[in-house]
């Protein structure tokens, strides 16, 4: 009886105890690679990790992300696509429409500067431009914030990805993190150079094309994931409505400059350009092989290639061997 | 007893003798410190700022709902020896943020006060930390509403948004946005403070005159720059923030 005080203390206070948050989980999540593909730098402080990335594929088909809830990142990013899209130009909400292509998103993890003018330093931060832009979700990232803070399954997401609440940090690292994850390297080509496959005639032409001095498209194109990441203008105008490079940095010499971007899953991503204005393959080999305008920031290498009409078709039979199919229904990506 | 007493008190004798021996004997006096605070007054030609305030500037009409900006670099100059940096500290100056605490310095005489508005490029840049991963009451982290570009990230050194009558008729007619951003739109500020800092709270009062920010901009055909869409215009008004604000006192 002379601990009955204690006891009812003990219970007051077990009584006014919060239910236990859920512990970090920090399960480790590894890309898995081909040996012609180098494992990415990532970020100290958005290691991989299975939390973050279930979590980033939760937000990346969550339409509370955008201000009306009528669209997801996947809206413009579909998987079967190679997570780009069909349109010259994608609706945000309520229809409106930007001014860029949505581009694909495989490979993401190699990125330095990212979106087609460089403006985003990171790909840690990069999901604050769709969240936030007018054109397509149109929801300021703190408010995306309240909204999950509200949801009971993402509190615990949250907490056992990063161990703390949705807030700008969290909710674009895991947006990061799931886009890490798009690997895309299964293609036939890839299944060639491992020695698995073998091209068929026309691709054969077609990829000796590509990586000779005739049509430089390697040198733009080049490497593991078909670009250098570099920025070049490729004559695509004379007089571009939209600066490119040059809107970030204001330098004249930037104006119609944009980044190049990968070819993997080329043929899944048309139409094609920056502003999707071209609608085929055949559009774009034809306008690499006439060497474009004569816009003063071209690229040097951009220049007429003389290239006949079977060498253009063996180009485009070779750029279908860089299709990964697994990739476009791997289970892993899907909602 | 007397014993117990004795061995005790004699213990606490030698406790005593170490630790005064300890002491500098030369005793330094206490050094006399200030906090310094800042504080905007805004202002549009001399009438008090208020967003429900239709304001003539340069024959134009003007509403402003939102004017905000970053202070930051901030350092006082004494009467003598080398400026007082103010490090890391960074202010987001709006209409209702009031007096804003900016560092404690010596007690005495500071004739100047310098700061630059805008953002440092290393901080800019947001190659390392950015404004996602600062603490929520940094005022460099993520503001509603927004102060930070998301598309070409980095900040928004300084915000001015509202309504314009383009035509003269009385009626605002469109919306009018002046975001100033990216390195070159840092603009430095020196005043002539004549501030005796004192022990305790002192106040360094402002004045910051939207007339004065829009000097020679013709506000009904030029009432757009998100800097990079129309840089003269953004370098008209970044040239005219030194004027702009003054010391009261």
């Amino acid at each position: 009886m002379r601990y009955f005080p204690f006891l009812l203390l003990l219970l007051f206070f077990t009584s006014c105890e919060k239910e236990p948050a859920s512990p970090v989980d920090t399960t480790p999540y590894v890309l898995e690679l081909p040996p012609h593909f180098p494992y990415p730098d990532i970020p100290e402080d958005n290691e991989l990790t299975e939390a973050r990335v279930a979590l980033g594929k939760m937000l990346f088909f969550e339409p509370a992300l955008s201000v009306d809830s009528s669209i997801t990142c996947g809206s413009c990013h579909k998987q079967s696509l190679a997570f780009a899209d069909d349109l010259s130009i994608s609706p945000g909400v309520r229809g409106r429409l930007g001014f860029r292509n949505s581009p694909t998103l495989v490979n993401l993890a190699y990125l330095t500067k990212v979106n087609k003018d460089g403006g985003v330093p990171k790909l840690d931060i990069q999901a604050l431009v769709p969240i936030e832009d007018h054109a397509e979700m149109n929801l300021p990232i703190l408010h995306a914030a309240e909204r999950l803070n509200a949801d009971p399954e993402y509190v615990d997401a949250f907490q056992r990805a990063y161990g703390e609440p949705a807030n700008p940090f969290t909710i674009t690292r895991a947006l990061g993190a799931f886009q890490r994850t798009l690997i895309s390297a299964n293609s036939t080509y890839d299944q060639y150079l491992m020695g698995e496959v073998s091209l068929n005639a026309a691709a054969e032409r077609g990829r000796q094309l590509f990586f000779s001095d005739a049509t430089n498209c390697s040198n733009c194109h080049g490497g593991f994931n078909f670009t250098e990441n570099g920025f070049f203008n490729n004559g695509l105008y004379e007089t571009y409505e939209d600066w490119g490079r040059r809107r970030v940095t204001g330098l004249p010499e930037d104006d119609g400059v944009f980044r190049v971007p990968t070819l993997r899953n080329i043929a899944l991503t048309a139409p094609y350009m920056h502003d999707g204005s071209l609608p085929d393959l055949q559009a774009v080999l034809e306008h690499y092989n006439t060497g474009g305008t004569t816009h003063p920031n071209k690229d040097h290498r951009i220049r007429p290639l003389g290239l006949s009409t079977e060498q253009l078709a063996d180009l485009e039979a070779f750029l279908h061997t860089l299709t990964d199919a697994s990739f476009l229904t791997d289970q892993r990506f899907k909602p | 007893m007397t014993k117990f007493k004795f061995s005790t008190l004699a213990l606490l004798a030698v406790f005593a003798l170490a630790f005064s021996a300890c002491d500098n004997d030369d005793e330094t006096p206490e050094i006399q410190e200030g906090t310094v605070n800042m504080m905007f007054e805004y202002t549009v030609d001399g009438a008090a700022f208020d967003t429900a305030q239709v304001y003539d500037i340069n024959g134009t009409s003007v509403r402003f709902t939102l004017a905000n900006f970053y202070v930051g670099g901030i350092e006082l100059m004494p009467e003598e020896g080398d400026a007082i940096p103010v490090e890391g500290n960074y202010l987001l100056v709006t209409p209702e943020a009031g007096m804003q605490e900016v560092t404690t310095v010596p007690a005495g005489h500071y004739h100047m006060v310098n700061f630059f508005v805008g953002v440092d490029p290393a901080i800019n840049s947001q190659s390392e930390d950015d404004f996602t991963s600062r603490d929520a009451d940094d005022p460099l982290a993520i503001q509603f509403p927004a102060m930070h570009w998301n598309w070409n990230s980095g900040y928004r050194f300084l915000r001015v948004d509202g309504e314009v009558d383009t035509d003269g008729d009385g009626v605002m007619d469109d919306t009018m946005a002046f975001h100033l951003g990216t390195d070159n739109m840092l603009q430095n500020v020196s005043l002539v403070a004549h501030k005796d800092v004192e022990t305790g709270s002192n106040m360094l009062h402002m004045e910051f005159d939207l007339a004065k920010l829009f000097e020679g901009v013709d506000l009904s055909t030029d009432y757009v720059t998100h800097t990079m869409n129309n840089p003269e215009l953004a370098a008209a008004v970044r040239d005219n923030i030194p004027a702009a604000i003054s010391m009261m006192h």
